[in-house]
């Protein structure tokens, strides 16, 4: 099957009038990769998708959606003709339409069976073939998801963008939401790029995962690159724990710290005996009583399957460890530490 | 006996409750004795007009006001135009004239003797009988008047069922693949249908109440009627049963209003505000828009009161004088009083009903709070009637046991009239003093004693304070309308007691208008003060709303 190019986003731009909003964003979906964008509150992840669906009017670059240009300086698609599905925040049901007329909304130009029949898969799909005949208000909350998602499908649209639409919804009701739907996604192969704040989700669903800082995307790339190899500070700093210790550039991949010598990636801009940054995640590092290296533990936070520890060096750098419980660790004590990794990733 | 019978609240509640409905239950109670001969006389002569005419002013004007009303709060949500934010607050002036005043300036502007039509005949050189010229006084008249100042019944309520309408209901419409066009008749306007119909319905029910406007222009209408048949006929039972018929016509729009606010509260559950974005219009549309956004205003209010103004000029400021002033006293103190009044009832009623959650005190108080939908005559007639039986009554008793007459005791007094504005204004003052007493959580009571003070010293900190705005609002709005009501005060008022209403309504009936001018300006401007704070309250929710 060949590979098809579901969206691609060049160099956009977007400027509410009030300083820029999105900066020069890339980003390339192939036909059912499903993608998360996250980012601190206000860094323009809705903005970007709302660009995408046409609800914004980007200052510069171009929009592809299944290799058609949507948007460009000459070119502005309206949203009713990008065949973009959207979930929403809110989720927007029609309070006054019923469930069904609610997915039947989108379904243009077949005749009335073609449209029930497709309303009733999808009601069968979502499992809420029981409550086709009522309004919004009379359903819970992960039902209104459901017809949300329902009604998003309808069109059938190649592309469906996410908008935090899960954001209402308790802890343990989302995470099981969230593996039925990406179920669908991946049966349907619809490609889906979502916004979200709750990083475990991103995790759990993305192919590609895109932080957005300030306007910038900041990275775009697998899961597993953007939390062990992130491209910045703030990448890094973004995405789970992060602690750092300083380091001494000795050659071009090979580092000196209080913890003894590590190797890291080639580091941009950096000189032979520059100091570093190197990044500690909780999980790369761990106690050993046989270490030479020595630490103090500062604070325990119990977390009930482990604690987090937050050490300190000799020398007053501190950082964090994820340790199983042990009852003989206590706040003052002197610990033997040890990393876990062979390589590691310095910042300028 | 039940525990219920023996709280204090539930008899100081429930009994002027009942008391308040009674007239209203007279009204019902005279269909069980039917005047045959006057009822026959009245099929054969005026009954179908009545029935016709007033069903077809009440849509009418319902037709008129929903036009109006939809067009501007669309316009003035959705679109960015010159003057919009005066705009949104000018339209809402049209809710101080009173329908009979403004059918009187237009009825002077537009006769054959008024200043248009002795311009047109100068500047076309045309005699009397030469041109034909549309008659104001007519039904058609009369819609065209209680349409331009009853629309803001529906314009205030679209308004804010558009503004409320999340931006993302159009977006999903759009990503669904519809264009704004479809989503405005699929989404949009059904949504707002439940808001759109209250309001429909509110000026419905002033259309049915209205008599000041018909009785001038001639219109036979049951308001017209029932007096005719009360004074005219002397036919006090055909009068009452007459006013049943009405009744239950405004019954009606009582259940269509009642079933579509609960409607409104249903379709805006849980939708995350987001103010719809106003849409920049082209240059030559934003000028249509604002000079259509325009038109209610001044035809609804410009055009009446700068009549008005020049009329007053015209008769000079010796009409201000010690008679005129004595008006206004007798006007103010009356609506004063009366609205002292009906706020403590409101008071009392909305406290029982916190304090004691049982049917016994809401269900009479929610049959007098439906007093604003019955029109002014049909209370008068009502409050007549049972007052009257009951006067006789009490005479009769005291001549029997102690041979003596108390005469009128409460029919001819000013006890009637307050107990008629009571009847038909309670439920705006309950309005207020309810949302008010809302706003006071039981838990503010419960921190309050926990904090150490006792029953008195909340009522005192907690509650004075809080309910202060809402009582005065009450105040404000129930004596301004009793300064504005007709009808009732037309009935009711003891013998040789004037009011401003009364007095312009006699004035312009001998086809002084000119004099009129006087006291109708009085009540446009005092009625003008609700609408200020109502403004007040709409533009601080489109500086606030809007486009981010």
């Amino acid at each position: 099957m060949e590979c098809q190019t579901m969206l691609k986003v060049d160099g956009l731009s977007l400027d509410y009038g009030e300083g820029s909003v999105l900066k020069n964003i890339h980003i390339e979906l192939e036909k059912g990769q499903h993608a998360c964008l996250i980012g601190p509150s206000g860094s323009g992840k809705s903005s970007l998708l709302r660009s995408i669906a046409g609800f914004e009017t980007p200052l510069n670059g171009t929009i592809y959606l299944r290799d058609q240009l949507v948007y460009s300086r000459e070119i502005n698609v309206p949203p009713e003709e990008r065949k973009v599905g959207m979930l929403f925040q809110d989720l927007a049901l029609f309070p006054h339409l019923t469930v069904k007329e609610n997915i039947a909304f989108g379904v243009l130009g077949r005749d009335k069976n073609a449209v029930s029949k497709i309303v009733d898969e999808l009601l069968d799909l979502v499992g809420l073939s029981d409550f086709s005949a009522r309004y919004s208000h009379q359903l819970s909350g992960g039902q209104q998801q459901r017809v949300a998602l329902a009604r998003a499908l309808a069109p059938e649209p190649g592309l469906l963008l996410l908008d935090e639409p899960f954001s209402s919804l308790d802890n343990e009701l989302r995470s099981e939401l969230l593996k039925d739907i990406y179920q669908i996604f991946s049966e349907k192969e619809i490609t889906t790029l979502m916004v979200t704040h709750d990083q475990v989700e991103a995790f759990s669903v993305a192919d590609r995962l895109g932080v957005l800082i300030a306007g910038e995307l900041a990275q775009w790339g697998s899961p597993f690159a953007l939390y062990n190899e992130p491209v910045s500070k703030s990448v890094a700093d973004f995405v789970g724990f992060s602690s750092y210790i300083s380091a001494t550039l000795v050659d071009s991949n090979t580092l000196h710290t209080a913890l003894g010598t590590l190797h890291c990636a080639p580091v941009n801009n950096a000189k032979i005996g520059d100091t570093l940054k190197v990044l500690l995640r909780p999980e790369t590092m761990g106690l050993n009583d046989k270490s030479p290296i020595k630490a103090k533990i500062l604070k325990r936070l119990y977390r009930g399957a482990d604690s987090l520890l937050t050490l300190s060096l000799n020398n007053g750098e501190t950082f964090y460890i994820n340790s199983v419980n042990r009852d003989d660790l206590s706040v003052g004590q002197v610990v033997g530490v040890e990393p876990l990794v062979k390589a590691v990733v310095a910042f300028n | 006996m039940p525990a219920v019978l023996r709280d204090g609240w539930t008899w100081a509640a429930s009994i002027p409750a009942l008391l308040l409905i009674l007239p209203i239950l007279t009204v019902f109670a005279s269909l069980l004795h039917i005047e045959w001969a006057v009822w026959r006389h009245l099929a054969d002569t005026v009954l179908s007009d009545y029935i016709s005419n007033t069903l077809l002013l009440a849509f009418g004007v319902g037709a008129g006001s929903l036009l109006i009303g939809t067009v501007l709060a669309w316009c003035t949500t959705q679109y960015d135009f010159p003057l919009r934010n005066s705009i949104a607050w000018l339209v809402l002036l049209p809710l101080a004239v009173p329908a009979y005043i403004i059918a009187y300036c237009y009825t002077g502007l537009l006769d054959f003797s008024g200043p248009l039509q002795t311009l047109l005949r100068e500047f076309f050189g045309w005699e009397s009988g030469d041109y034909w010229f549309p008659e104001i006084r007519s039904l058609g008249g009369a819609i065209i008047m209680l349409s331009l100042v009853l629309y803001p019944y529906v314009y205030i309520l679209s308004r804010t069922a558009f503004a409320e309408q999340s931006e993302s209901l159009l977006e999903a419409s759009r990503s669904l693949g519809r264009s704004p066009v479809q989503h405005f008749f699929k989404i949009a306007l059904p949504l707002a249908r439940p808001a759109i119909l209250t309001g429909t319905s509110l000026a419905m029910m002033e259309a049915f109440a209205d008599y000041g406007t018909v009785k001038y222009f001639g219109v036979n209408t049951f308001t017209t009627g029932i007096f005719r048949t009360w004074y005219g006929m002397g036919s006090e039972q055909a009068a009452a049963q007459l006013c049943a018929l009405l009744v239950s016509f405004v019954l009606v729009l009582i259940l269509v209003e009642k079933f579509s606010r609960r409607k409104i509260s249903y379709y805006y559950q849980g939708q995350r505000n987001v103010r719809p974005k106003r849409k920049q219009l082209s240059r030559l549309s934003s000028f249509v828009v604002t000079l259509l956004c325009l038109l209610p205003f001044i035809f609804g209010f410009l055009i009446p009161v700068v009549m008005l103004i020049s009329w007053a000029i015209e008769i000079g400021v010796e009409q201000m004088d010690q008679r005129f002033m004595h008006l206004l006293i007798n006007s103010f103190s009356l609506a004063a009083f009366a609205a002292i009044c009906v706020v403590s009832l409101a008071l009392l009623f909305s406290y029982a009903k916190r304090l004691r959650k049982n049917l016994t005190i809401s269900l009479p108080i929610d049959l007098v709070s439906l007093g604003y939908a019955v029109p002014g005559t049909v209370i008068a007639v009502s409050v007549l009637l049972t007052l009257t039986s009951l006067d006789k009554k009490l005479d009769a008793v005291l001549q029997d046991w102690w041979g003596i007459s108390s005469g009128l005791l409460f029919s001819g007094t000013l006890f009637a009239l307050i107990l008629a504005y009571a009847v038909r204004f309670l439920a705006v003052a309950l309005h207020n003093i309810d949302s008010g007493l809302g706003r006071i959580k039981p838990s503010m009571d419960q921190a309050a004693r926990s904090l150490g003070a006792n029953r008195h010293r909340v009522l005192l900190r907690v509650h004075l304070p809080i309910l202060r705005a809402s009582v005065l609002s009450a105040l404000l709005l129930v004596f301004v309308d009793i300064v504005k009501e007709l009808p009732a005060t037309l009935i009711l008022r003891p013998y040789n007691f004037n009011t401003l209403a009364v007095r312009t309504y006699e004035l312009a009936s001998d086809e002084r208008l000119t004099d009129a001018a006087l006291p109708a300006l009085a009540i446009v401007l005092v009625s003008l003060l609700p609408v200020i704070l109502l403004t007040r309250a709409i533009q601080k929710e489109s500086n606030t709303g809007g486009g981010q």
